[in-house]
């Protein structure tokens, strides 16, 4: 056993050797960072990534900043505390960025103007989830529909998604409400017109190491997250690697039905180093008590209302 | 000694090198895929059967041979009996007439495609019926986290097929619109294996000793969609159950 000991050590010698090496090598080759590629030469996306990190940078931007982009110091502490209250130790696994609102364009971080038809539209949808007269009445995410595209956008809960890519495709799949969007990279035109979707039709492509997806084809109503589309919507995102553990996702939403001008939302997503598998997000399984309760209410309000006169 | 370490050093990286062996060549099931057949109305042989009778023949079940090997599921006496009492209330208890997610194996034999996305450490499959979808892990045996509807699954290669381990299935799903159930004891090995360039092989191995007597074993083709462009398309069906689920609570339906 003795005997074994000195050559042990020079093992343990070349091996650390060997790190030291691969990972000088390893930094010089890191600049710049190279995208990784598949095995059939298209960017390497794949696996799983989080958000859970921007779950406290909010959607609009404050008026008081202006068109300040990042929050300082002092902002960033107080996001970084919040997200620990919520998760702690998580911001070891994505920290919170120093982005100041989810909206990046218009440069306020706002949501531009909404048309006269985007208000009579908007205030339309209120109005019928006021009266509640049937469950087509509930917004498409209590229904369990969807939160469309911008399920990228973290609401606190399932911030996961994982992408898989084959020759020809990409999938992302979205843990919240369960989602799953397959991409064909071929170049092939758009489904008919007459096929109306929830997540649209999306075709993607890349330039250089980006994947750029197109989607149209929506139906009216479409989406969360305080935007309200029309069938005109067309979104265009972006995805590009940023780095080993990083990825930069932007999506600029154009609706000129109901908005005055595009709003692009952007926000990085981080290797998600806690979970490798996407959980089943059953929303439609688990929904009957919601939609019961918010449709009889509705209708305890229609009973009750002559009574109150 | 410097000499001796050089020499091991060197003897690390061909060893490490020579590890590097080119990847085995696996077959590439990615695609779009759909079974002809009627075993989404009935795993079992069947005739043609009516359907609702106010919607004349639209619903009605069309004939199909059974996909079971050797004809017949073994039932325990019990869960034959409620097979009987599920097709009595199919109109209404069938997950699918609620949109809910089919299950493995059912999700792969409804009459609507399904896209296999294979990727790197893991093999996606995306179903056109109700958006459902399920990762297959090809990096490590998994226990389930949860039980649910899609369950648990974990893949490996043995030769040219796919062998799935599909567990932490709950007890909820049917099989077929004739009312084949089984319980949350259901643990399914599925097998995929290419017949050709279009044509797949497909095995479930359903075992489930609180309902059957014994594991039984469903087989048929699945076929690539071949047409130019073909693509999964959304079918978010819940909106079509919500009337059903929902209706009773309508303003001026509900007292």
């Amino acid at each position: 056993m003795t005997r074994l000991l000195p050559s042990m050590r020079a093992l343990a010698f070349g091996c650390a050797m060997a790190w030291l090496g691969t990972a000088v090598l390893g930094q010089a080759a890191a600049r710049p960072w190279k995208t990784p590629r598949t095995a059939w030469d298209d960017p390497d996306l794949q696996g799983f990534w989080t958000n859970i990190g921007e779950s406290f940078t909010p959607l609009e931007r404050p008026v008081s900043m202006g068109t300040r982009t990042v929050i300082n110091d002092a902002e960033w502490q107080e996001r970084l505390a919040a997200y620990n209250r919520m998760a702690n130790g998580r911001s070891e696994v994505a920290p919170p960025s120093r982005q100041a609102s989810r909206i990046i364009d218009p440069p306020n971080g706002r949501f531009p103007p909404l048309t006269p038809e985007g208000v009579r539209r908007a205030a339309a949808l209120k109005a019928a989830e006021a009266r509640m007269e049937g469950p087509e009445d509930a917004p498409l995410y209590t229904r369990c529909m969807t939160r469309g595209i911008l399920t990228m956008l973290p609401t606190f809960s399932n911030q996961h998604y994982e992408i898989v890519q084959s020759p020809g495709w990409v999938a992302i799949l979205y843990e919240h409400v369960r989602v799953v969007r397959t991409i064909p990279l071929d170049g092939r035109p758009h489904v008919d017109d007459a096929i109306r979707t929830w997540m649209g039709d999306p075709r993607g492509r890349w330039e250089g190491d980006t994947l750029v997806v197109e989607t149209t084809n929506f139906r009216d109503g479409t989406l969360d997250a305080g935007f309200v589309a029309s069938d005109a919507l067309r979104v265009v995102e972006r995805f590009r690697r940023t780095s080993a553990s990083g990825m930069e996702w932007q999506a600029t939403l154009t609706d000129p039905t109901m908005y005055t001008a595009p709003v692009t939302v952007s926000l990085p997503l981080t290797r998600d180093l806690e979970t490798d598998q996407i959980l089943e997000y059953a929303c439609h399984e688990g929904n009957e008590r919601i939609l019961e309760m918010k449709l009889s209410t509705a209708r305890w309000k229609e009973r009750e209302a002559p009574k109150a006169k | 000694m410097r000499w001796r370490l050089l020499a091991i050093v060197t003897v690390l990286a061909v060893v490490g090198g020579g590890a590097q062996r080119p990847p085995v060549k696996r077959p590439d099931l990615s695609g779009i895929w759909q079974a002809l057949n009627t075993a989404n109305w009935n795993l079992e042989g069947h005739a043609a059967g009516p359907g609702v009778p106010a919607l004349g023949a639209l619903t009605a079940t069309p004939p199909g041979r059974s996909v079971v090997e050797g004809g017949t599921i073994p039932y325990r006496p019990e869960a034959l009996a409620r097979r009987r009492a599920n097709y009595e209330n199919r109109w209404t208890a069938d997950p699918e007439a609620k949109c809910f997610y089919p299950g493995v194996p059912r999700a792969t034999y409804m009459p609507y495609p399904f896209q296999i996305i294979q990727g790197t450490s893991t093999v996606l499959v995306a179903y056109e019926y109700a958006s459902a979808v399920r990762t297959i892990h090809l990096d490590k045996p998994r226990e389930a986290f949860a039980e649910s509807w899609m369950g648990t699954s974990f893949g490996m290669w043995q030769g040219d097929t796919l062998v799935v381990d599909v567990v932490g299935l709950d007890g909820q799903t049917w099989f077929d619109r004739a009312g084949n159930h089984h319980s949350d004891a259901l643990h399914v090995v599925e097998r995929y294996r290419m017949l050709d360039a279009n044509t797949l092989w497909y095995t479930a191995t359903i075992e489930d000793a609180a309902t059957f007597t014994r594991p039984w074993t469903i087989a048929m083709p699945l076929y690539r969609r071949r047409e130019p462009g073909a693509q999964l398309l959304e079918f978010k069906c819940v909106e079509f159950a919500e009337e059903m689920l929902y209706g009773r609570l309508r303003k001026g339906v509900a007292p």
